[in-house]
């Protein structure tokens, strides 16, 4: 270039025309590069713009969860962000007064303990968790080096208890531990976005949930049982529209779900669950065809086999008719259908139904039914009435589904599902005949059996009792009982399926000095299906004239 | 000529170089803004997210059941003032009617110990009887309302 530039004073011909070569290909460099830089000017220009360049940053160290809603859209769980504070070491000039400081303004903390961790030198040490506003102006006030600090989601459960057992819970870094909370983190595409964040539907009805809570804790106090567990169906959908176990916990204070007793009984304990059985008992029968309505088995006498006897509780001492034996709750005519009906088939059925397998549901944890490794002829007879096969009460409610609903087993979901999804997805298990007949006697029970406290005016319940020794020790005991109700309504064109369970019931004044089924789980559904039929759009039929609607009554209002 | 050319360059360039300039200060500002804003939007969002737990706190069945309790003098609903519409004959209506027309209270609900519930529905909708289990939330039509319709 100097060369070029170097001023001559006689050019000749030949270096000028040199000269104006270079001169020429120097341009030529000069244009290509402008246009290199040029185009990556263009091409700059044209990128899509970073959105997070704008200096903002999304600092929260914990996950942000999407919200859960209840079918009709009540919030059943939020993320709320609260700021944890934090200590660099390395910016901390002096630790004997960081930790006076903030111990000063938050009494919470321990100095002790603090000044152990700031000495450690990490380059993190978490102070204090969930923050107030007013708490984090305070230490901002501070003007303490070497203290910040990060916003993180916490989770907040609205509703308390009322729904734990299905909501479920999550640990301190937000992610979910228990229910559905942990379904969610195993299959994010469950979560739809929507203008206000993502946010996850169940198929549970907090009305619905919260009367079955209420009404379960009410049997509790009342027949002074240990716990109580319920569960509402939807018989179509197979949609559990409320669920609750007591004793529960607030998620909110999780350390609350740690005690063993407040396991989801629903899910998480098995049970003999007694007579409650024998409705599958009566109903593989007649779906068999071993039986009919007509049939009758002689019920005068006790069985021995082996070194066992099976006796009733209230015996006829008569023969009994299918109804009688299921109304009266036989256990002598059920070992005999049962026995009619052969071991192998029996099985078949209960698999069918889903009493030998482990229910799979959204919520984990479920528990296995413990199954008796050999089915002998007395397996048979004692399952026929519910004794010597543990289910939890989620595989019983779930198996009443196809004796109501026309014969289809449809798997239970927490998740919103359709009627005409629910019984597409569904399989045939009973004729419908079946189901018919089964639905008749259910309705018997409660207007002549051992359900008759489970009536309620207009909505026409139809269930069965159960009432089982609970093992204590190596023997069954006769003060220890589990008693429940299986049932289902409207009896006409059945909608869901109520099951409650109470866990040793007590002989309350409130339950005529009785503790069987009849006297506490009944009525503890019948108080149940009265309150939530409304919530749940079932509408009332009354049988004469006289009970009508009446006006009057409207005027009132 | 090619001064003249030269000149005009030379203050197109310097004019370029002023609106350039100008435009990166702009956009400068308007990232500042919107920085700003999506701060904003964020703490809204934020306080948005606490309001709807503290409404769904308010809102819990049992704190409602309370108030209810306390303050309105309604009673759970009997099964014998519920009515389908779509199963209501003629002579329910009118009766219904007639009663309204004259305000006499003739049946004072006295269940008043018991668990009053407002969220339940006094008198079914047509619409929610067919289909239960997917009924709007909450109780919408008033005994009144659903009967004169």
């Amino acid at each position: 270039m100097s060369e070029t530039a170097k001023p001559d004073a006689v050019p000749d011909s030949a270096n000028f025309a040199k000269g104006r070569k270079r001169f020429r290909l120097i341009c030529l460099a000069l244009a290509l590069s402008f246009v290199i830089i040029g185009g990556r000017l263009v091409e700059l220009g044209f990128a899509a713009t970073d959105p997070g360049s704008g200096g903002l940053h999304d600092i929260s160290s914990t996950v942000h969860r999407p919200d859960i809603f209840d079918r009709k859209g009540t919030l059943l769980a939020t993320d709320i962000k609260s700021a944890t504070l934090y200590a660099d070491p390395a910016r901390v000039i002096d630790v004997d007064e960081l930790v006076e400081q903030v111990t000063g303004v938050l009494p919470g903390v321990d100095a002790a303990e603090l000044r152990e961790k700031l000495k450690q030198g990490r380059r993190f040490v978490s102070i204090k968790r969930e923050l107030s506003p007013n708490q984090q102006a305070e230490v901002h006030e501070l003007g303490v080096p070497g203290l910040a600090f990060v916003d993180e989601y916490r989770r907040v459960y609205p509703v308390g208890s009322t729904a734990c057992h299905v909501v479920g819970h999550v640990d301190t870094d937000n992610r979910g531990l228990a229910g559905i909370e942990q379904f969610i983190d195993e299959n994010p595409q469950l979560s739809m976005a929507s203008t206000s964040g993502e946010s996850v539907t169940l198929a549970l009805d907090l009305g619905v949930q919260h009367v079955l809570h209420e009404e379960l804790a009410a049997a509790v106090n009342m027949y002074q049982a240990k716990a109580a567990a319920g569960i509402v169906i939807d018989v179509h959908s197979g949609e559990v529209v409320g669920m609750a176990s007591l004793p529960d916990y607030d998620p909110n204070h999780r350390e609350q779900a740690l005690d063993k007793d407040r396991l989801n009984r629903i899910n998480s304990g098995a049970y003999e669950m007694g007579s409650v059985f024998k409705v599958f008992t009566v109903a593989s029968a007649l779906d068999a065809g071993t039986v009919n309505l007509r049939s009758s088995y002689d019920a005068s006498s006790p069985i021995h086999v082996a070194s066992f006897t099976i006796d009733d509780f209230h015996g006829k001492k008569r023969r009994l008719t299918v109804p009688e034996i299921f109304i009266y709750s036989s256990n002598i005519g059920a070992a005999k259908m049962a026995l009619d009906l052969g071991g192998d088939r029996q099985r078949t059925y209960l698999t069918k139904l889903g009493l030998l397998s482990r229910a799979t549901t959204e919520l984990g944890g479920s528990a296995s039914p413990i199954v008796p490794a050999r089915w002998e002829k007395l397996t048979t007879m004692t399952v026929a009435f519910g004794h010597g096969l543990s289910v939890t009460p989620l595989q019983l409610a779930s198996a009443m589904v196809p004796l109501v609903n026309g014969g289809i087993a449809v798997p239970l979901t927490f998740l919103p599902r359709s009627r005409e999804e629910g019984m597409s997805v569904g399989t045939r298990v009973l004729k419908r005949e079946t189901s018919e007949a089964m639905l008749s006697l259910l309705r018997l029970n409660v207007l002549k059996g051992t359900g008759k406290r489970a009536e309620v005016e207009g909505f026409r319940v139809g269930g069965k009792t159960g009432t089982a020794e609970k093992v204590v020790g190596r023997h069954y005991s006769t003060s220890a009982l589990l008693t429940s109700f299986l049932s289902t309504f409207p009896t006409d064109a059945p909608e869901y399926v109520v099951l409650v369970m109470l866990d040793e019931p007590q002989r309350v004044a409130a339950s005529n000095h009785e503790a069987t089924a009849g006297v506490n789980a009944a009525p503890t559904v019948g108080r149940i299906i009265k309150r939530i039929a409304p919530i749940l759009g079932v509408s009332p039929k009354l049988a004469d004239d006289k009970h009508k609607f009446d006006a009057r009554l409207l005027a009132s209002y | 000529m090619l001064r003249f050319f030269n000149i005009c360059l030379s203050l197109a360039l310097v004019v370029l170089a002023y609106v350039i300039y100008q435009v990166k200060y702009d956009t400068r500002s308007l990232d500042v803004d919107i920085a700003s804003l999506s701060k904003d939007i964020e703490a809204e969002r934020d306080s948005v997210a606490v309001l709807r737990a503290e409404w769904s706190l308010l809102n819990r069945p049992e704190r409602i059941e309370r108030l209810a309790e306390k303050y309105l003098d309604l009673a759970p609903p009997k099964p014998q003032q519920m009515l389908a519409l779509e199963t209501a004959s003629p002579g329910d209506l009118d009766r219904a009617s007639a009663a309204l027309a004259q305000p006499s209270p003739p049946v004072v609900p006295t269940v008043a110990k018991a668990p009053v519930k407002p969220a339940a529905k006094p008198v079914q909708a047509p619409s929610i009887a067919q289909k239960p289990a997917k009924s709007v939330k909450a109780a919408k039509p008033a005994p009144v309302q659903a009967a004169a319709q």
